[in-house]
């Protein structure tokens, strides 16, 4: 115990004298800002509406249709054709809506940028049909919800749903970059070489170094989340959930990092195992998008985690899925171990 | 200037990089990141909800299919797990006479939206009075592989300069590059021989991009223009972090930086509406974003591209002198 | 206190050996020499020796201990100070004796007192990779100490040091000796093991050619010279004369009657030229 104090004093010391603790507080205000300051509270995916009016009488008709999204960014008026075109050419997410025909033969065109599949088309067909008041929400249905959970009313600001995915990427995975430099410093100085020669063992070496990205990402969320959220996060929770998933990420990135002598031989390696680990994000702002090759990547857990504990009720992934998270953690710094036990002596 | 210098130290960063197998990496990883959009799109332009319906409603499933993917399970059970599974998945069954939309409770308001839009269309039997006509613009290009084909350029050169930085920090702690200042090879030739694979790995790449996303038509001059002055970016970087930088370890604390400062305002930028887009013209791969934008959706007009090629090399410039004093005091430890 | 028997080491795993059936013992409180050129196999024996490369063929045994299976207490025992600075840049050299320190489970040197005796105490604040080349080699070679090893490495201890540092390092290595630590100095520098080595072995291309005491080797292989400047005629001359030879005995004694004599040495073979004309090989 008393080597992996003075190990990880060690890498406290030589992690402060990099600046990584200035880094890591940089970072987090800087995301502070981003995410109170530049990035909007109310913004949906969904494409921008161009609409052209041609229908004799038709500002009625368009009220009727578009009643307060009249203001919205997301409702552009053009003034004829090529307008239509040039404005939907400039906003690559968008559909046009044609007004046509008269107020008692109403007819649409809708213009597509060619891209969209037919059931975006059609789907987009029953929303006009719903704004005309021709298709009407039936009684025909119930509405279901597994294990008595009914959804989260108040929805989640934009700007702040980022949270989890910041967390995800600076607080859990941050390991996965600062550990090479840190394996390589001591490549590159031979400290490695010298520490083979005392009696301290390799997982008090590397445990050293899960630990203290650990706190770098405790630091990290301590200081970013009550700056956004306040205090509505469930802490403990958050903070367990940031440990596990830190231990996860340096401890595969330490396999990696150890088949590598620098930065640059390892730079493209280590960017894609991040990307890789991050694609889950995806999934996060884009629900309807979670095939299996995403929902097996650990990182998909972590991250519903997280937003589990940062916006309580919001979705229904709790401690009890870190269990299988923490065994692969454990599971990646046993063989990181043994990988540094092998490749040591060998180099 | 003296070219055979220029080419020599080319010459050995592609041997370096070769023996490292670096310049294997380097050449691959965007082209198998392009690879991985291309393979991915299709998911994304079927997006929208996933109908599950138990195979004894395969009338039922026929109808919703017009609106939605339909996966068809065994039974009940079968379905809510399916739907337990999460994503924008929404179970549907008969029941007493109704039929009862099946949801986990996470879905977005736009997928219980559609789903009830199209259930009852289905219930109302889908005849309308009202006449609706579908047509396109023939743009074939979806946001997806936009932002792919953006992303993968734009990485392409930012990986390059990020390379160029880590060389000159190994070289430094190596001690080799001051054997290389005490020959007659000045800055500027120094400078220029280790810019040649910054510039043109990134062509190679947008080339590929092309072929690989199969698209066709494309202003290929217009492209290689971009891709060429977007790549200074990248070299400025690299050698601000090689310059910078007193150890690996703080050379990846200032790659973190510029990863934010570099690729962060073109994924924000993808999703943020045009008005709101101002706050990133600071950004010079902002820049890059929007003149690939317009190569791809053929809106790019010279006099527009132009000026965005401008605002590239001033943003990239104002980087530059906003860091002069750092770049002059690490060179000076570069030398000593 | 060390015994080699029929070592080899190959680094690409075939007949290629780097050691090829290097065999030899060390008694308790000896320094024992490993001398040649670069390339030769010291470092590679060495790396042996302490755990660094796995054990492929033969046997080591490091105070009863198998060198092949090194646990706790193997490197409990031993220290090792590497030709290399490979330090902690960013902490200073206190803090990088205190870190060492604290890897041993046997009573360890004060750091502090480790720098007062290499001459680093004005500089134990200071980060290392400030430190000048030669100083960063003492603070190795201190290092090297902390855990107050029986079995002490040391590979090249005076490389690049300046002539008052190297006598420093050179008491101390005498004193250590005279403490009953047993020292396994490799260096292709023959003053080094001439001055300190009880005992020397050649190594060239992965072979031993010879084991003996430096004495000894001189004895041996030394012309019997001595090497005479003496007036003659207003001028010096110099003349090398055998102590073997008859007609050079008499010659030499009738100079020194005459009181002549400016400058005499005793001419015996360096270990170098003792080297050379063993192996055939230069030590460089």
């Amino acid at each position: 115990m008393m080597r992996l104090a003075a190990n990880t004093l060690k890498e406290l010391r030589l992690g402060w004298r990099s600046y990584y603790f200035l880094l890591v507080v940089g970072v987090a205000i800087a995301y502070f800002l981003l995410v109170t300051f530049l990035i909007p509270e109310d913004l949906t995916v969904s494409p921008d509406v161009v609409v052209l009016n041609e229908m004799e009488e038709g500002s009625q008709v368009m009220e009727n249709l578009f009643g307060g999204d009249m203001e919205s960014d997301k409702l552009l008026l053009a003034k004829d054709r090529d307008d239509l075109e040039k404005t939907m050419n400039r906003r690559f997410n968008s559909v046009g809506i044609v007004l046509k025909g008269s107020i008692r033969e109403p007819g649409f065109e809708l213009v597509f940028q060619g891209h969209e599949s037919q059931d975006i088309r059609e789907l987009l067909r029953l929303s006009i049909l719903q704004r005309t008041g021709t298709l009407r929400s039936e009684e025909g249905y119930n509405i279901e919800y597994l294990e008595d959970r009914k959804p989260v009313d108040e929805a989640i600001p934009f700007n702040k749903s980022f949270l989890p995915v910041l967390l995800m990427s600076e607080a859990v995975m941050l390991g996965m970059f600062l550990v090479f430099a840190m394996i390589f410093g001591e490549k590159s100085e031979e400290t490695i070489k010298a520490y083979s020669i005392t009696p301290g063992r390799i997982w008090e070496y590397l445990g050293a170094k899960v630990i203290v990205l650990a706190i770098l990402g405790v630091l990290f969320t301590l200081i970013l989340t009550p700056m956004v959220v306040g205090i509505g996060p469930r802490y403990g929770e958050l903070l367990l959930i940031v440990v596990v998933g830190s231990t996860l990420s340096t401890s595969i990135a330490l396999i990696f990092a150890s088949f590598y002598n620098n930065l640059s031989q390892s730079l493209v390696p280590m960017l894609g195992l991040s990307l890789v680990f991050g694609l889950p994000m995806i999934s996060f702002f884009i629900p309807g998008f979670s095939p299996w090759y995403l929902r097996i990547l650990p990182t998909y857990t972590i991250l519903f985690a997280l937003k589990g504990a940062v916006f309580p009720g919001s979705i229904q992934v709790g401690i009890s899925s870190l269990w299988l998270i923490a065994l692969e953690g454990a599971i990646a710094f046993t063989i990181a171990v043994l990988v540094y036990g092998q490749r040591v002596r060998k180099n | 200037m003296n070219v055979r210098r220029v080419l020599n130290i080319f010459r050995l960063d592609t041997l370096n990089s070769r023996r490292d197998k670096v310049m294997i990496y380097t050449l691959l990883a965007p082209i198998i990141l392009t690879i991985v959009f291309k393979l991915i799109s299709p998911d994304f332009q079927s997006l929208s909800i996933d109908f599950i319906v138990p195979e004894s409603e395969a009338e039922l499933a026929v109808q919703l299919d017009r609106y939605a993917n339909v996966e068809k399970v065994a039974g009940i059970r079968e379905m809510k797990d399916a739907v337990a599974r999460g994503g924008d998945r929404i179970g549907v069954y008969e029941s007493g006479g109704k039929y009862v939309l099946v949801m986990q409770g996470d879905e977005s308001p736009q997928a219980r939206e559609l789903a009830e839009l199209a259930i009852s269309a289905v219930l109302q039997g889908d005849t309308s009075l009202i006449n609706i006509d579908f047509s396109d613009n023939g743009r074939v290009i979806p946001p997806v592989t936009l932002f792919g084909f953006s992303f993968v350029v734009i990485l392409s050169f930012t990986l390059g300069g990020f390379i160029i930085g880590f060389n000159i920090i190994e070289e430094k702690e190596s001690g080799a590059m001051r054997a290389l200042m005490v020959t007659p090879v000045s800055k500027a030739e120094f400078l220029l021989g280790r810019s040649i694979m910054g510039i043109s790995v990134p062509i190679i790449h947008a080339l590929l991009a092309v072929l690989i996303f199969a698209i066709g038509g494309l202003d290929i001059l217009k492209l290689i223009m971009v891709t060429v002055v977007s790549s200074v970016i990248g070299i400025v970087m690299g050698f601000l972090i090689g310059v910078m930088s007193s150890s690996q370890m703080t050379g990846l604390a200032n790659m973190k930086i510029s990863v934010l400062l570099l690729l962060m305002p073109v994924m924000i930028a993808f999703v943020l509406p045009e008005n709101r887009q101002f706050i990133f013209y600071w950004s010079p791969t902002y820049w890059s974003f929007a003149a690939l934008k317009d190569i791809l959706t053929r809106s790019a007009e010279w006099g527009g591209f132009l000026l965005q090629l401008l605002w590239i090399s001033l943003t990239t410039g104002l980087l530059f002198l906003f860091m002069r004093g750092k770049i002059k005091s690490g060179l000076k430890t570069y030398q000593s | 206190m060390i015994e080699v028997e029929g070592l080899y080491h190959s680094y690409t795993n075939d007949e290629r050996y780097a050691v090829k059936g290097v065999s030899f013992n060390i008694k308790e409180g000896e320094i024992f020499g490993f001398l040649g050129p670069n390339g030769a196999g010291k470092s590679t024996t060495q790396k042996v020796l302490t755990g660094l490369l796995p054990l492929q063929r033969g046997s080591v045994k490091i105070a009863g201990k198998d060198a092949g299976k090194p646990d706790s207490s193997f490197y409990n025992m031993i220290g090792v100070s590497f030709e290399q600075p490979n330090l902690y840049r960013k902490l200073t050299g206190l803090e990088n004796l205190d870190y060492f320190a604290k890897m041993y489970d046997v009573p360890t040197e004060d750091p502090m007192e480790l720098l007062r005796m290499v001459g680093l105490e004005e500089a134990a604040s200071k980060r290392a990779g400030e430190y000048s080349k030669g100083m960063q080699q003492r603070l190795v070679f201190a290092r090297s100490l902390i855990n107050k090893p029986k079995i002490w490495f040391l590979d090249e201890p005076v490389s690049g040091l300046d002539p008052t540092t190297s006598a420093t390092i050179k008491e101390i290595i005498k004193r250590k000796k005279s403490e009953g630590v047993t020292v396994f100095l490799t260096t292709h520098n023959m003053y080094i093991a001439e001055e300190l080595c009880d005992r020397v072995a050649f190594i060239v291309a992965g072979e031993i050619s010879l084991i003996d005491s430096p004495r000894n080797l001189k004895l041996q292989y030394g012309q019997k010279l001595v090497e005479v400047e003496y007036r003659l005629d207003g001028s010096v001359k110099k003349e090398s004369f055998s102590l073997l030879q008859g007609s050079d005995k008499a010659k030499l004694n009738t100079l020194i009657e005459k009181g002549t004599i400016e400058t005499m040495h005793s001419k015996e073979a360096t270990l170098e030229e003792i080297f050379i004309g063993v192996t055939g090989r230069e030590l460089r």
